[in-house]
């Protein structure tokens, strides 16, 4: 599985961020498999946003699993707890 | 462009009719119908106990500042009060410093504009620091204040810079007043407001005339080390920053270079913090062609056209109610008038049907304004 966070806005929206891709090849066993999990419950239950906050971060995580490539979208005050996780192993992986 | 459906059901769609979408044989239809019942639920509760707690029949008319801490969590849920107003310091800086922020804010708006808090109704001002791990944003949440420490390598914590603070409480003054839609050109108003707002609590804490501010946002959110000067520059839109790390400051200063962005999140829902850049510069050009400070003529008749504003607004509706509040305030023959039109003329913004038959007689508040 690799997936690539890329994250927008926030007060300093124009300054320019990179995406960080991790690979789960690069993990132990243990995080590869809490990798998955985090990426499967989020895509199972993806965060609602109501509305849009100004300044405020959005997150699209891509995934590709091998079968299937899809995106993960959420907005910093909506994030599901899963997504949040996902989100901080991705940046402490970096 | 994107549309908040749930937004929207929220706010139109009776109960009965989501008790009813819950029998639905489309589960995203249930689904939804479930969110919207259990936050209107939740909502319904929460104003119950505000009215219990009389809070809302009265307007307080005093600062209520309260500063949480999050202990490095990205929730404000579990948050412990650090400082309330009134409390002693704390040892922790950044406490103090959005303790103060708060405060310095609070008193640009009571003193400059007559207004009692964001609301005018002596809202709340709550602040939370230590926002996650090395959190690089500041931001408003419709409600609360959320500071990050930011990573250490490009921002340091956003507790520490003023027009910061300034920008993101102006966001709270925008959403109660014209509550600009955060997409386009409406958005980069929202934008642009909250700069303006923010750069004029700080020249007014630091009692700078227009001309010797350095109309710069996020100044202080560097870390020491690194090159970057500023977010943005309302004085020269464009020169904020240019190095490898953070790219190049792509704001515009003049309508021919309007940047055509998608109203998504990749595209700054229409480039609102490119694009704001615009109205910026109108506004720095305004002041120092005024001359004195900023919150003066300047922020009164920015504010003014704030008010009368709405929603949807885009650059020239809204350089049009900052002339016709000249204009009313000040006299079409005026100074102000001509500097008005003159600023938004040098940024490409026509102001559209200008009113010049209005009194030529300046009211006595604003003849009788100090400069310095």
């Amino acid at each position: 599985m690799r997936i690539c966070l890329k994250a927008f806005g926030g007060i300093a929206a124009t300054v320019r961020r990179d995406a960080i891709v991790l690979d789960d090849t690069q993990l132990d066993a243990a995080n590869a498999a809490r990798l998955r999990r985090l990426v499967s419950s989020v895509r199972v239950n993806p965060p609602r946003s109501l509305e849009i906050h100004p300044d405020e971060m959005s997150y699209a995580v891509a995934v590709d699993d091998g079968k299937d490539h899809y995106e993960l979208r959420g907005q910093e005050a909506s994030l599901t707890p899963d997504f949040r996780e996902l989100i901080q192993m991705v940046r402490e992986a970096r | 462009m994107p549309t908040r459906d749930c937004r929207c059901i929220q706010c139109i769609v009776p109960p009965h009719i989501l008790r009813h979408m819950l029998k639905s044989r489309n589960p995203r239809v249930r689904e939804s119908a479930m969110r919207t019942l259990l936050t209107t639920t939740h909502l319904r509760a929460e104003r119950l106990l505000l009215q219990r707690g009389g809070f809302l029949a009265s307007v307080v008319a005093a600062r209520r500042r309260t500063v949480f801490d999050c202990e490095h969590r990205e929730s404000t849920d579990v948050a412990a009060v650090k400082r309330s107003e009134g409390g002693p310091k704390s040892p922790d800086r950044s406490v103090n410093d959005a303790y103060d922020g708060l405060g310095y804010t609070y008193d640009f708006w009571k003193g400059v504009f007559q207004r009692n808090s964001i609301d005018d109704r002596g809202m709340r001002l709550d602040g939370y620091v230590h926002y996650g791990n090395g959190y690089n944003n500041a931001f408003w949440n419709g409600r609360q204040m959320i500071f990050g420490d930011g990573d250490g390598v490009l921002f340091t914590d956003f507790t520490g810079s003023l027009d910061v603070i300034g920008h993101e409480l102006g966001h709270g003054i925008t959403q109660y007043t014209a509550n600009l839609a955060y997409h386009n050109q409406s958005g980069a108003l929202n934008e642009s407001m909250s700069d303006v707002f923010g750069s004029m609590v700080k020249q007014w804490h630091l009692k700078q005339a227009a001309k010797s501010a350095d109309w710069l946002i996020g100044a202080d959110i560097f870390t020491p080390g690194h090159k970057g000067d500023a977010l943005r520059s309302m004085k020269a839109p464009g020169t904020a920053y240019d190095n490898p790390d953070m790219g190049k400051d792509p704001q515009p200063a003049h309508m021919k270079d309007f940047v055509k962005m998608p109203d998504t999140e990749e595209g700054d829902w229409g480039g609102v913090h490119i694009n704001s850049g615009i109205p910026n510069h109108a506004f720095y050009l305004l002041a120092t062609a005024l001359g004195g400070r900023s919150w003066d003529a300047a922020g009164h008749i920015w504010f003014g056209a704030l008010k009368q504003s709405d929603a949807k607004a885009d650059f020239a509706a809204f350089a049009s109610h900052t002339y016709t509040v000249a204009v009313t305030q000040y006299g079409p023959a005026s100074h102000e008038a001509a500097s008005v039109e003159g600023a938004w003329n040098q940024v490409g913004v026509g102001i559209a049907a200008p009113p010049r038959s209005r009194t030529r007689t300046p009211p006595a508040r604003a003849r009788n304004r100090t400069r310095v």
